[in-house]
């Protein structure tokens, strides 16, 4: 037993066993086969792997208390970390889903060196939660505005962006377990949480946020073993032949998913979380999810029966617009949300037109009015402009008014006797396919039909601790606040699209 | 308040933002909020918390992604579990760090001093190549029943204390892979190839394979961590590891195999607590606390009989490489466990929260008192008494306090560190400790006085 990493990871991995005893079938059904061989590329053992990660975590956490003497809280643009109330909470859901993918996985998946790979990862989704929830409380201590941050788990829970990350992310772990590998570690964490993890922290320090760029780049470091166990599964299950249609209407309905979802959250923190912009989404999204994922990873799997997303060219034009949308959408409920939302101005239109010419016709407008309605003193809300509230997709859970509001490809789908609504033919043909998986979400209008928007705000908490001041406010550079008694006075009544 | 943002030269005056400057959305079990509680509750939620409009994804049967069904065990209260350790990644990595570094320094060194060449052969073979080797299996089958507890528990905190479990597993699962490598490089012709063959058909380990599997195969999560930390750990764990080799290793020469069981020996007992700490959340429900005891009843009772069985099974080993037969140790090991789960009110021991016909002529027989000279430990502790414990009789007597309570005086040293303001340990607190009456009991980070004058275990 000459010994070498090669010789003690296989000894390692050698303790599966055919079971005599006992109920053995399996604990979460699949639709496929699961080839008792899997490989993973990184062979890591725990003794190096808590090495390896106690020294990341001095690092990091260091750095996080180092933060605290340079003072750096005070200097970041406020744009950025008030889209981080959002986007954070919505990142460690997915951190934290993932954590009981990895257990539901390694139930499933009958191959020990994939389950060592996926143990490692479970310990890491660990890891980036409670990182995350550092860096949180150092926001929550310590940025200018804690309000939002302070009931951000409460608010992720209930406010239709947080429905996003819950849509998908849930389905980490909530399926067939080969669908979920295919979403968590194919098409979340290989193609797109790159942009939000690698090139998103370019944009924080760009904008004077040095805490979350540390953080994200020590997470993304354990990401690329995850990659690699979505490899490895994916190289195991298309050992059989049978199964490659199956893992092509999964790839198909993660990829779309993911799409909608990230692309409108991510691009939205990324550009109008910013104040500097040295990128577009649209850029690194070409470079990221185009050239990378399927050029350089899903292209070569074509020889085995892996399709590219037949879906990725919609997608391409897409994500053009979907985050200005998402972008507008937001803006419009300010009143709903637990950050404040900044007004866009001649700056913000210029960089805007100049990376997605046409912007400006399809959204300028809407900026303008959005910031002449800004001020208390104003008496009116754009959201009381719009001639109706959109619902949201019963799939990815985006307003339906995606990709642009002048080409909304909205529709209504029936099922059961019921109408469900759609954003988009790929999440039309998602919910079709999987009614049973997507149908159970009740439409966030619908608890509030009938209601005042005061009372909504009141019921979701979205008030500072002085009673009336709202968290929510539709500009950052305001004299005097809204509170909850101007929002009374306009009287507006929320009303289902769908009633 | 004024700012000004990089890049602009607009100064902008805006009023002064309220909020919060900490989470909000759960009382800490301390004055201030643990970093365990801080990176770790309100993860998880659900349709009857916070996500009102239902679950947006459901498995493709329509099963939700959690459900009160995935437990025969019923809890209003989930989100209130808290682990005992208070354990996070950090520590949990970084003590997992140091243990792993320790033991891959210290075993090559004591084998290679000369350590190696005095284990005894028949030790060497079978015992540790044969049996110990084969523990593996163990901690795989624990570590995936495990596993399947952190995907249905529900609740954050429950999970992950759960999956730090399961880790633990994995690793003292390669810790004893490394070990056989040291000891094969150590001894020649050494080899652990008849593990598998023990695993698989040796009668000595056929019934603790059997036990895993159906551990392995059960589908309610609460059960799985009941059957593992409340039964065959404390049993078939405790009798092949601490009983049997830990004991008799040193007297076969083998000083390294101890030191990897302690290490694993540490997380196990931390594994009991966080078990031990669930099971009194549940039997603490107001709604289903009786219900819950019936269950638990139900399952300890079947699987201590098959760990018993396996247990039992391990008679040979003692046999061939103890210092005596079997009887003893799993006579101590059984009423150990017993103790364990009287100590839970559940088996032989007083069911709690069931009537007591002696409480009300227990009086004054019930009544524990300490005195506490004046001292800034002595002011925390009042104030920690007069919060903790309100019951009790704080009597300043000029230059001490004498502090009396019908049950029990439980001082704990980290709650009392938070009110004195800096970490306190027992011994800095006993330096104020003047007298007492009752029972008391010290321990690494609690001074209790206790009511019974003998421990439960000294009753019939």
């Amino acid at each position: 037993m000459a010994r070498s990493l090669e010789t003690v990871h296989a000894k390692a991995k050698s303790y599966d066993w055919p079971f005599t005893v006992g109920d053995q079938r399996p604990k979460f059904p699949t639709r496929y086969t699961i080839p008792a061989t899997g490989k993973d590329p990184f062979r890591m053992l725990i003794r190096d792997y808590v090495k390896m990660e106690a020294e990341k975590d001095d690092r990091t956490h260091g750095f996080l208390d180092g933060v605290l003497r340079m003072g750096t809280a005070g200097e970041v643009q406020p744009r950025f970390m008030e889209c981080m109330k959002l986007t954070l909470p919505g990142l460690t859901f997915a951190e934290f889903a993932a954590v009981a993918a990895t257990g539901g996985i390694i139930s499933s998946v009958q191959n020990q060196e994939l389950r060592q790979g996926y143990h490692a990862q479970m310990l890491d989704e660990i890891r980036h939660t409670q990182l995350e929830m550092t860096l949180r409380d150092y926001y929550v201590r310590h940025w200018r505005d804690p309000a939002g941050f302070d009931i951000s788990q409460k608010a992720l829970y209930q406010h239709p962006g947080g429905l996003v990350s819950i849509g998908l992310f849930q389905n980490f772990n909530t399926g067939d377990p080969v669908d979920c590998i295919v979403n968590l570690n194919v098409c979340v964490e290989t193609a797109f949480t790159n942009i939000l993890l690698v090139a998103a922290p370019q944009i924080a320090v760009a904008n004077g946020e040095h805490a979350m760029a540390t953080t994200f780049l020590s997470i993304q470091s354990d990401e690329a073993r995850h990659m690699a166990n979505g490899y490895g599964s994916l190289m195991a299950v298309l050992q059989d032949e049978n199964n490659v249609p199956a893992l092509n209407r999964a790839l198909e309905r993660h990829f779309w998913h993911s799409h909608k979802a990230l692309d409108s959250l991510v691009g939205w923190q990324s550009e109008y979380g910013a104040t500097v912009r040295p990128w577009s989404y649209y850029d690194q999204w070409q470079e990221w999810v185009v050239d990378d994922f399927i050029g350089g990873y899903i292209d070569r799997l074509t020889e085995f029966g892996v399709q590219p997303p037949r879906r990725l060219a919609q997608a391409d034009e897409d994500v053009r617009w979907s985050h200005h949308t998402l972008a507008q959408a937001f803006a419009a409920m300010w009143p709903l949300n637990f950050w404040r939302s900044d007004a866009m101005g001649p700056a913000d239109f210029e960089w805007f037109e100049n990376h997605y010419p046409g912007w400006h016709g399809a959204y300028g407008g809407f900026w303008d009015t959005y910031r002449q309605l800004a001020h208390p003193s104003s008496g009116r809300l754009i959201l009381a402009e719009l001639p109706g509230l959109p619902p949201f997709c019963q799939v990815c859970q985006l307003p339906c008014v995606m990709p642009r509001p002048d080409r909304n490809e909205f529709r209504l789908v029936e099922w059961q006797g019921a109408r469900y609504a759609a954003c988009s033919e790929g999440c039309e043909w998602i919910f079709r396919t999987w009614p049973v998986a997507h149908a159970g979400r009740r439409q966030f209008w619908a608890r509030y039909h009938g209601w005042d928007l005061a009372d909504v705000i009141e019921d979701l908490g979205y008030v500072r601790p002085d009673g009336k001041t709202l968290i929510g406010q539709p500009a950052l550079d305001l004299d005097r606040l809204w509170t909850i008694d101007d929002i009374r006075a306009i009287g507006f009544e929320v009303k289902d699209p769908l009633a | 308040m004024r700012y000004t943002v990089p890049g602009q030269h607009e100064v902008v005056a805006t009023p002064p933002f309220e909020g919060h400057r900490t989470f909000t959305w759960f009382t800490p079990r301390r004055r201030a909020a643990t970093e365990y509680e801080l990176y770790t509750v309100g993860q998880q939620s659900d349709p009857g918390q916070w996500l009102h409009v239902g679950w947006p994804i459901r498995f493709d049967d329509g099963r939700e992604p959690y459900t009160a069904s995935s437990t025969a065990i019923r809890c209003g209260n989930w989100a209130g579990y808290r682990d005992p350790a208070g354990l996070w990644q950090r520590p949990y990595v970084a003590a997992a760090n140091h243990t792993e570094q320790a033991l891959a320094r210290l075993i090559p060194a004591e084998l290679s001093a000369g350590l190696g060449s005095g284990i005894d052969a028949d030790w060497l073979d079978p015992m540790l190549s044969r049996y110990y080797a084969a523990w593996p299996f163990v901690e795989y089958g624990l570590f995936l029943a495990l596993c399947y507890a952190v995907r249905e528990a529900l609740g954050d905190t429950i999970a992950f204390s759960i999956a730090f479990q399961a880790g633990d597993r994995m690793r003292h699962l390669q810790d004893i892979v490394h070990l056989m490598f040291d000891l094969a490089e150590t001894r020649e012709g050494f080899t652990d190839s008849g593990a598998r063959d023990a695993w698989m058909t040796d009668p000595v380990l056929v019934p603790a394979r059997e036990n895993i599997e159906r551990i392995v195969s059960c589908r309610d999560w609460f059960e799985i961590v009941v059957a593992v930390n409340l039964v065959f750990e404390p049993i078939v764990g405790r009798l092949m590891k601490t009983e049997f080799l830990a004991r008799n290793a040193p007297r076969h020469g083998d000083a390294v195999t101890p030191l990897v069981l302690a290490s694993a020996h540490t997380d196990t007992e931390r594994h009991r607590a966080a078990t031990a700490e669930l099971v009194r959340l549940v039997l603490a429900d107001p709604s289903h606390g009786d219900a819950n005891r019936t269950v638990l009843a139900g399952w300890l009772d079947t699987w201590t009989a098959e760990s018993i069985r396996a247990a039992e099974a391990l008679a040979p080993l003692f046999s061939a490489g103890g210092a005596g037969t079997i009887g003893s140790c799993l006579s101590r090991v059984l009423a150990d466990q017993l103790d364990l789960l009287a100590g839970l009110g559940l088996g032989g021991g007083q069911q709690a929260g069931a009537a007591d016909p002696a409480a009300s002529r227990a009086g004054r027989a019930r009544r524990v008192g300490i005195s506490l000279m004046l001292s800034a430990e002595t002011e925390a502790a009042v104030v920690l008494v007069r919060e903790q414990m309100p019951d009790s009789a704080v009597d300043l007597r000029g230059p001490y306090y004498k502090i009396e309570r019908d049950g029990e005086l439980d001082f704990d040293m980290a709650k009392l560190g938070d009110r004195l303001g800096r970490d306190i340990d027992t011994d800095t607190f006993l330096v104020s400790m003047s007298s007492y009456y009752g029972r008391i009991v010290v321990s690494d980070h609690h001074v209790t006085i206790h009511p019974e004058i003998l421990p439960d275990r000294f009753r019939s």
